[in-house]
This record gives C-alpha cells, sequence and structure tokens, in this order.
C-alpha cells in the first residue's frame, strides 16, 4: 500500500522532527531531514504491508538521514541545545530537566530511549528499526534508563 | 504519572515548522540540487596536482594502491589508485598520465540505500561510475566539449535562451540525456540520466530508489 504525502506529513511530521532532532540536536537540520525524509518516499517504489510499515520505514530513514547530517564535515552553525531550549515552551520545570537530561545521553541510548518512550515501539521493533539486535537493544534500554535515574533522582522513577 | 509519560509530556513541545514541500516538482528540484550541492562542496575540498610529464609521486600516507582501467576525458586510461583511508571515507586519488601529463585526481562517493544509509563507493565502483559518466571540457577557445566513453561532441553552440542544453547520448545499449547548465560564474554543471539499458534494466539512476553520488570529479583543467 502507498499513502499520499499530504496524508504522512499531517500524521508524522512531528515524530520524524523529534526523531532527527534527538539525533541532530538542530532544528534547521531536522527540518531538512524530514523534507529528504519526504523525498525519499516520494522516490522510492517501494510497496509497504500497511501504515505501521510505513511509519517504521519513515522513522527508520528519517534516523538514518540525521546520523548522514552528523557525519557530515561541512554541518551548519550548530545553535547551541541551551539556547534552543529558551525557545520551547515545557509543561513543567521537570519537563525540561528530562528533556536536557535526555539530550546530554550519548546518542545510542538516546535514540532507543526515545523510540521506546515516545513512539511506544517494543524491543524487537526497534531492533527492526535501527537494525540491531534485540539484546543490544534491550542494553542500551537499560543503561539509558540507569542514566536517567542517576541524573534526575526521583523524576525518573524506572516504572517501564 | 509514568515514565512514558513524563517523557511524551517533555518531548511534545517538540514540533516541525511545517517548512517543506509536498509538490512532485519542487522536490525533484531539491534533489537535483542537492547532488549539485555535494559534488561542488567536494570539488572544492578536493587537492588538485597537474604534473607536467614524468613521473608523480604521491604522497606515502600509508593507503592502498591499485591500478584500474577506465574511461577519462574520452580515453582508456590506466589509473593508479590511491585509497586516503582505510574505509574509503577519504576518498581516493586517481593518478594517470594523458597527453604526456601527469594529473592527480580526488574522487569520492556514496551510495545511498532506500532506508536512507549512505556507504562509501569502493575505488572499482568510482571508476565504473566515472567511466559511465560524460566530461565537460571548456577549451583555450571557450568551446565547450562533452566526452562520453570514446566520443567529444562541440555543444557551444546547442545552448538555448536560458543557458541550459539537453543531449541524448548512446554507448552501446546505454542510452543516457544530459541536462548541461551554464552557471553564472561561466561555469558548467550537468545531470546525467540515464535512458534506458537493454542488458540492466534497473540501472535507471535517477529513478530508481538506489541514488548514487559521485563527486570530486575536477582534473584542474
Amino acid at each position: 500500500m502507498r499513502q499520499s504525502l499530504h496524508e504522512l506529513a499531517a500524521m508524522y511530521q512531528d515524530n520524524l522532527f523529534a526523531a532527527a532532532f534527538n539525533i541532530c540536536q538542530n532544528a534547521q537540520d531536522a527540518e531538512d531531514v524530514i523534507q529528504d525524509t519526504f523525498i525519499q518516499y516520494h522516490t522510492t517504489k517501494k510497496e509497504f504491508e500497511n501504515e505501521q510499515h510505513i511509519r517504521a520505514w519513515l522513522i527508520r530513514v528519517a534516523i538514518n538521514k540525521a546520523k548522514n547530517v552528523t557525519r557530515t564535515f561541512w554541518r551548519r552553525n550548530k545553535v547551541s541545545i541551551e539556547d534552543y531550549m529558551e525557545t520551547l515552551t515545557f509543561e513543567t520545570p521537570e519537563s525540561a530537566d528530562l528533556f536536557e537530561t535526555v539530550m546530554q545521553l550519548p546518542e545510542k541510548y538516546r535514540i532507543v530511549i526515545h523510540l521506546y518512550y515516545y513512539e511506544d515501539y517494543a524491543v524487537s521493533e526497534i531492533a527492526d528499526i535501527l537494525k540491531l539486535s534485540a539484546s543490544n537493544i534491550k542494553t542500551r534500554l537499560s543503561r539509558g534508563r540507569a542514566m536517567l535515574r542517576k541524573e534526575l533522582e526521583g523524576e525518573w522513577v524506572d516504572d517501564r | 504519572m509514568t515514565d512514558r509519560e513524563r517523557y511524551k509530556q517533555a518531548f511534545s513541545t517538540l514540533h516541525s515548522s511545517g517548512q517543506f514541500t509536498l509538490e512532485v516538482e519542487e522536490m525533484e528540484q531539491i534533489r537535483r540540487n542537492h547532488r549539485k550541492n555535494i559534488a561542488a562542496a567536494a570539488a572544492i575540498a578536493c587537492a588538485v596536482v597537474i604534473g607536467t610529464g614524468g613521473t608523480v609521486y604521491a604522497a606515502d600516507i600509508g593507503g592502498i594502491q591499485q591500478k584500474i582501467s577506465m574511461w577519462l576525458h574520452g580515453a582508456q586510461t590506466e589509473v593508479n589508485v590511491t585509497q586516503n583511508s582505510e574505509d574509503g571515507s577519504g576518498g581516493y586519488t586517481f593518478t594517470y598520465t594523458q597527453e604526456g601529463e601527469t594529473k592527480e585526481l580526488g574522487v569520492g562517493g556514496v551510495s545511498l540505500d532506500e532506508d536512507g544509509n549512505e556507504t562509501w563507493l569502493s575505488a572499482d565502483e568510482l571508476a565504473e561510475g566515472l567511466s559511465k559518466s560524460a566530461d565537460i571540457y571548456v577549451d583555450e577557445d571557450g568551446r565547450v566539449w562533452i566526452y562520453y566513453y570514446d566520443q567529444k561532441i562541440d555543444v557551444t553552440d546547442s545552448f538555448d535562451g536560458n543557458g541550459v542544453c539537453n543531449l541524448t547520448l548512446t554507448h552501446g545499449d546505454e542510452i543516457v540525456s544530459l541536462e548541461i547548465t551554464e552557471d553564472e560564474d561561466g561555469g558548467y554543471s550537468f545531470m546525467q540520466t540515464q535512458v534506458s539499458s537493454e542488458t540492466d534494466a534497473s540501472a535507471e539512476s535517477d529513478t530508481s530508489t538506489t541514488a548514487t553520488t559521485y563527486y570530486g570529479i575536477t582534473d584542474g583543467r
């Protein structure tokens, strides 16, 4: 099956932005990743099994493109995460703490945490998206949680 | 509140500006520009050394060296290849001699699969890609020439009022179309699209789900 780009943009643009931002930590780069991801969808002749297949593929492509951005030597001047956070509105101070703490995690833990807690993917699904083994994902998830627990103390209770 | 709810609350503040296009023509243009930008940026990063006959001694950087035969500037050419880094991420230096001059060519490239992954191309893949690629050359008289395998075509008078020249070239069963554009600074760039191939129907580069970008193609002529 295929869905129209307009449909997909309405449904997933914020999810793709959040996933890309999680990796490249730069809003403009994340916007570029969204554009490139939709161009990739437009270009690919791939047939998808269902909506969830499309969603997972879009997220995978956005993550890969965001990783490509971080490897590019002519990357644009970065706005620091602290400066960018000042432009965001958080519901509570705890939300801001959590956001900042997650952004300080190493990338390999950050993206796994994001896919688990934000996108509600199971370990096996994250493994499929990132092309890693399930045990590897479990390890990253466990270490990422431990770091959050340590840094956030009572604000992160590790309730799974 | 659970950790999951806390996390979603924290990250729900992230929103896309929505400043992207979903119009097909605009997306195609962005795609073409993106390829040109990569090529331009990498070409600037390339060091080019031109010798005048004799032997050019490449810097000993401990790279792996090999020889490849390929089409370059309209001639079948023996090229000495030096790998600039172990994984290919530093690209390659192709050293060759044509018309009594020894030249170095810095090349690199990535292959992009349908999942958006980039893989560095090997020297053989780069040589094959460059052999299949047309080559543009402006001579001392300002004539614009296109090389394609063993063909040499003068396209100087074929540009339209917008500085664009469209050309179809054939080699064996390969048919490619070229869109050559005169840049504002007087230089030229081109997009090559494979129209068809009887032996390799999957090689339609511009419509395939696998895109390959070759860059750093400059020899200082």
